[in-house]
């Protein structure tokens, strides 16, 4: 082809590109798109038990509560309490003013008995149906442990009258004696003891101080904009009005919204950051490294293309795709690079050497290099993780449009050739018996961190290292929950189940561990307020053989010096129960519980389609896991996900093997066996010196390392087959290779930088398997001596 | 109870019961109080106090009260402690953070501080501590008899308050409280006699960390 022709050719073949491309991501609704929500990096059909519980404790209305804290400044002289009763006054103002704003869906103060008031009253208008049924239960279990000569009905009349009058001595007693009349079986009595932690402290109440406190719930979710921007706004619209009220009210409040727009914020400050930093660096190795350095700006269509390409398929490919993704993603520039510099920074062979010519001397290493990286980076599409699969389809896109993209944009150039300074192909032409041993010593110390280190890797992926950690807010979130009663030393539990029987299953299969494992803690749970499925469906036969208790218990009451006709509210109550002909489904008396949860308490049980949970507090620090067989999660197992993360870990470890041995197998293809063997030691011994010296360090990995090593791995590949193909005729390895890994290792080790702990993992991985690459490729051709014919040196 | 506290309860009693003062003083801030400010201001300043005390609890349902029996301590910094020791061994503080329930084998929960029972015993606390600015926004105080056999009625004004906890009565000889009553009706009320408080006890840290919060 004419020059000419093939350089009109190539600018209309890259000018179709460009704007179809960006067309393409004109078109396509990126607000909408492109996520912040950790919740989106795992599949929307994950079964996970415990992702499944956080979808939808994230989803559901407990990620819209917001937690408010006033209090007003003291004043001279004032009577104690009068304090609080004016941030009380105060937080009522508040709380009426989130109330009347749209983007708030309710909010109370949390000193409103309303809440516990209709709990209490829906317990007790239905104590024989939610509470007799466990009741019975366990009296027939002492009965038979017992196994008394007195018949089931009298041992139950006279268990229970004592059991009254051991009550009537307790202090609780004089706040409960009202209902005693209505319930001499201590039904109500008794679930209020067990239920001390959920009415004393935790969501439904706390030891404020001179604080008032105020709980609201917001209309849309936290991690929606809708949910952030208008809520903080009726926030800071409510407090006005507390300090029109109380001038000086100081508020200190939390939820998820705040974290949510903190991070999206800090996320997108970091992708600005780390891409201008990155891009800087590239610019800085570039102007270190050649001559004539405005030329290099030949590079630029190369990694905009690449990006380009990237962001087009990825985009088009998902529906929502995590911001993450485009911050990792993004460093392809480091990588896209690569192909530019192999292209330009290759004279000609001889001057009239046309680009058709040296481009088809150069194909293979450059197809060799791309697809194969490109078929590493395919496999992740199987993973199960969204965001391994979405980088997977950024990485490899890109690399294509890079080379495409490359291969157009040199041919419409009329010299594309960039040279480099002296320093960079500079190479020793003698090695020294010194320089020799210097090396093997090095490279024998990295083989020796390579095999030895990888042994002390520790493992632990946690969910919470996929966003930036804001100290600030998590210190402001512990104190406002501390003001309301969630303080350390304790421990919150979510027991799960498909429906109500089996969540209620679960749990006192949970309670019995619990008992075991924790034998002097309690645990409260409004759970106690539902019998089982098995005790609610032996209700009407237990009902039956207690025909003649009215009786029994009558004679027991006067026997413990009770007036037995004072109970008759209690009587009146047991025969209507002994008569009853029907009784609501299992479902539907739970449904009828859950119903009677209003504000902070809606958090103590969930009946939802397809999944129910129900919220234990015990009064310990967290410990050992409950094991899978209680269906119950600890909220640190639910805030870090380490389980779920460490599957998709082995997934994504399975899968970059695999990749990596097709990389391998098609270097063995392409090389033979003697070359494609040290062509794939490189990125091997690398990626094993990277491990081994994370493992030295003490460092904990996470999937993210593993990722990074996968990428680290493919780079490096490239600059082992560029070398060895340099080699293979008789030439020196190109500058490329060094120019390639200094400027890969330099935007990947900004991103080491980053507040983001999984991006800063990442990072340091392929910058140091970069570099390890780099000298492995520099030190053993220096360490295996010179060359018997004169020829460069075989690494 | 020794036997001269007997007859000045015997006799504050009486007097209540024969109407000899009817209608009591009303203590309010200011010139109403002169009367009782020395007795009051001298029991405020006592500082620690342990005593015994019976408490019989009246039920509308039960024939006879239940008893119980205990120890009472009083610390001016730390609130109010009932240690009952028969029939079960249990503690009940009152302090400015609420109520506090410890069993016998020292675990402890929080109570609802707003309830009959528990309100009663927290109100108990500015009672025993004579704290009379803490009282009169909550309580109408009515004073009878005289500085050897007195009677302090308190009667809550929040209406709530009323009905939860009816009229709370301290009687006392000189400056020692004897007899406290909490009266819902006559079929429902709460009488704790103090036998003989050790005054300006001084309560060590072993008490201090058992008996309080």
């Amino acid at each position: 082809m004419e020059p000419h022709a093939q350089k009109r050719l190539a600018r209309i073949a890259l000018l179709s590109g460009a704007v179809a491309g960006l067309a393409c991501l004109g078109r396509l609704d990126l607000d909408r798109r492109i996520s912040t929500n950790v919740l989106d990096l795992v599949p929307v059909d994950e079964r996970s038990p415990e992702l499944s519980l956080v979808r939808n404790l994230a989803g559901e209305e407990q990620a819209r509560v917001l937690l408010l804290a006033l209090s007003v400044p003291p004043r001279a002289g004032e009577p104690g309490g009068e304090r609080g009763r004016r941030a009380e006054r105060a937080a009522a103002l508040l709380s009426r003013a989130l109330a009347a704003d749209p983007a708030i869906a309710q909010s109370m103060p949390l000193s409103d008995e309303g809440p516990r008031e209709t709990l209490a009253a829906a317990i007790y208008a239905r104590r024989l149906d939610l509470l007799l049924p466990g009741w019975l239960a366990q009296r027939e279990s002492e009965f038979s442990r017992a196994a008394p000569g007195t018949p089931w009905s009298p041992w139950l009349a006279e268990r229970s009258a004592s059991l009254l009058e051991a009550y009537l001595s307790k202090p609780e007693a004089l706040a409960t004696q009202d209902i005693l009349q209505a319930d001499p079986l201590l039904l109500v009595p008794g679930l209020v003891a067990r239920m001390n932690g959920l009415v004393g402290a935790g969501p439904s109440g706390g030891r404020p101080g001179d604080s008032a406190l105020v709980w609201a719930r917001t209309r849309d979710s936290p991690l929606a904009a809708q949910g952030q921007g208008p809520v903080f706004a009726a926030v800071d619209g409510a407090l006005a009005r507390a300090r029109g009220a109380e001038p000086g009210t100081q508020l200190r409040w939390t939820g998820i919204a705040r974290f949510a727009a903190a991070s999206r914020a800090r996320i997108e400050h970091e992708m600005a950051t780390l891409n201008l930093l990155s891009l800087a660096l590239v610019l800085a190795v570039l102007a270190v490294c050649v001559r004539r350095f405005y030329r290099a700006a030949n590079l630029l269509p190369v990694v905009l293309g690449s990006l380009l390409g990237a962001w087009v398929a990825t985009a088009a490919a998902w529906e929502r795709v995590h911001v993450l993704v485009f911050v990792v993603g993004s460093l392809l520039a480091g990588v896209a690079v690569d192909y530019g510099f192999y292209l330009c920074l290759q004279p000609r062979r001889r001057p009239d050497e046309r680009y058709l010519e040296k481009v088809s001397r150069l194909m293979r290493p450059l197809l060799a290099s791309a697809l194969t990286t490109v078929m590493g980076f395919s496999f992740l599409l199987w993973s199960e993780l969204p965001l391994i699969r979405q980088l997977g389809v950024f990485v490899s896109a890109g690399l294509v449009c890079a080379l495409v993209t490359a291969l157009l944009w040199f041919a419409q150039v009329d010299d594309s050739y960039i040279e480099t300074r002296d320093f960079v192909r500079r190479r020793p032409r003698e090695s020294s018996a010194l320089a020799r041993r210097a090396a093997r010593i090095l490279l024998a110390l990295g083989a020796a961190v390579a095999l030895l280190g990888p042994w002390r890797l520790r493992w632990k992926d946690d969910i919470r290292e996929l966003e930036i950690p804001t100290p600030e807010l998590k210190s402001n979130d512990a104190e406002v929950r501390a003001l309301f009663g969630e303080t350390p030393g304790r421990t919150v539990y979510l027991t799960r189940g498909s429906t109500p029987a089996d969540a209620r299953r679960s749990l006192q299969a949970f309670l019995d561990w619990h008992r075991g494992r924790y034998p002097r803690v309690q645990v409260a749970t409004l759970g106690y307020a539902m019998p089982t499925e098995d005790e609610w469906e032996r209700l009407p036969g237990r009902l039956g053989a207690l025909g003649g208790f009215e009786l029994d218990l009558r004679g027991a009451l006067e026997r413990h010096g009770f007036d037995a006709d004072a109970f008759e509210p209690f009587f009146r109550a047991w025969s209507g129960e002994l008569r009853r002909r029907e009784r609501p489904s299992y479902a539907e008396l739970v449904g009828g519980l859950g119903a009677a949860l209003q504000g902070p308490l809606a958090s103590l049980l969930h009946v939802g389609r397809g999944l129910c949970w129900i919220a234990s507090i015990a009064e310990q620090e967290p410990g050992a896991d409950p094991p899978a067989v209680t269906d119950t999660m600890s909220d640190s197992q639910l805030q870090d996900l380490n389980l779920l993360f460490s599957r998709y870990r082995l997934s994504a470890l399975r899968l970059s093997c695999v990749g990596l041995a097709f990389v391998g197998a098609s270097v063995f293809v392409l090389y033979g066996l003697r070359r494609g063997a040290r062509i794939f030691a490189i990125p091997a011994g690398a990626c094993l010196f990277a491990f081994g010296l994370f493992g030295v360090m003490g460092v904990t990995l996470n999937l993210f390392h593993l990722l990074g090593a996968f990428l680290g791995v493919c780079l490096s590949h490239n600059y082992a087959i560029f070398s060895a193909e340099s080699l293979g005729r008789s030439e020196e390895p190109p500058p490329s290779i060094r120019m390639s890994a200094v400027a890969a290792a330099s935007s990947f080790g900004v991103l080491s930088l980053s507040r983001i702990p999984v991006v800063a993992a990442l990072g340091s991985t392929v910058a140091i398997t970069v570099l390890a690459a780099l000298a492995i490729t520099e030190l053993a051709p220096l360490a295996s001596g010179p060359a018997r014919d004169g020829a460069p040196r075989q690494p | 109870m020794n036997s001269a506290r007997s007859v000045a309860l015997a006799l504050a009693l009486a007097a209540r019961a024969l109407g000899a003062d009817p209608g009591g003083a009303l203590l309010e801030p200011g010139p109403a109080e002169a009367q009782w400010r020395p007795l009051i201001d001298a029991m405020a300043a006592k500082g620690a106090i342990v005593a015994p005390f019976t408490e019989r609890r009246f039920f509308p349902f039960r024939r006879e009260p239940m008893v119980l029996s205990g120890v009472l301590r009083v610390s001016p910094d730390r609130g109010l402690s009932l240690e009952y020791t028969q029939p079960e061994e249990s503690i009940v503080i009152a302090d400015s953070a609420g109520l506090l329930l410890r069993d016998g084998e020292g675990r402890t929960r929080a109570m609802p501080s707003g309830s009959r029972g528990p309100g009663a015993v927290a109100s108990l606390l500015p009672i025993m501590r004579f704290d009379l600015a803490a009282l009169y926004p909550r309580f109408a105080i009515r004073a009878y008899g005289t500085r050897a056999a007195w009677r302090l009625e308190f009667a809550p004004k929040d209406p709530e308050a009323a009905r939860a906890l009816g009229a709370i009565t301290v009687a006392g000889a000189g400056e020692n409280v004897v007899h406290l009553e909490f009266k819902h009706s006559s079929s429902q009320r709460v009488e704790i006699d103090v036998g003989d408080a050790r005054t300006g006890a001084t309560l060590s840290a072993a008490d201090l960390a058992r008996f309080f919060r």
